[in-house]
């Protein structure tokens, strides 16, 4: 039984290739969505790169700022 | 006896005066960049949610599919059904209505008007269950 070939009349055969097309279509869509999804975790954690270092820009003239006042 | 003030020297306050406006300078920059943040996110989930509705697009479509191919029993399956006392076809093809007959563009217009499904993880835990307990099958 396990070997046995099934058949499919060909009215449900073209049917199947056009679902099989669609599902194509739609996981092509679904890979360029991802890659759009990819780009923007990227872009986001370059900002947050950009955060960090500006931050450490401020603390180092509030360093600076600290011991202008201090050593009076 | 008045009470005279102290005073507190500042050496290079010009250096002071641009320190601070310069932290100041730094902190709206981030503050700039966290509005970026934000509009990259609302960005970035609009996508998810786009990819989670193609997702169950293509969910839906297989399981179309699954309804084109006629429905033939495994050997595993053949072999428990003859161990209990209902008796079926052995070979059951589901008949599909001509008037429902998938193409190409009816598929298209059913994506537009089915409903996805609320999928939540404990459903999608199931499905997996028995999609795992049917690959085990078609391997006896």
């Amino acid at each position: 039984m396990k070997d046995v070939p099934i058949y499919v009349k060909i009215d449900d055969y073209k049917d199947i290739v056009d679902i099989i097309s669609v599902i194509r279509s739609k996981l092509d869509q679904a890979k360029s969505t991802i890659d759009q999804i990819n780009n923007l975790k990227a872009e986001e954690d370059s900002e947050i790169e950009l955060w960090l270092s500006e931050i450490e820009e401020i603390e180092e003239k509030v360093e600076t700022s600290e011991s202008i006042l201090f050593n009076n | 006896m008045k009470k005279s003030d102290y005073y507190v020297g500042i050496e290079d306050h010009q250096l002071l005066r641009r320190n601070i406006l310069e932290s100041t300078k730094g902190t709206i920059k981030i503050l700039q960049r966290i509005e970026l943040i934000k509009s990259k996110r609302s960005q970035k989930i609009t996508k998810i949610i786009e990819l989670k509705k193609l997702v169950e697009d293509i969910n839906y479509l297989i399981e179309n599919l699954k309804k084109e191919l006629p429905k033939i029993e495994t050997h595993f399956q053949y072999n428990e059904k003859r161990k209990t006392t209902k008796q079926e076809d052995k070979h059951t093809i589901r008949k599909k209505p001509i008037s429902k007959r998938a193409t190409k563009k009816n598929t298209e217009a059913q994506l537009n008007i089915h409903e996805s499904k609320k999928t939540n993880l404990n459903d999608l835990e199931n499905e997996l269950d028995d999609i795992e307990s049917k690959l085990k099958n078609l391997g006896r």
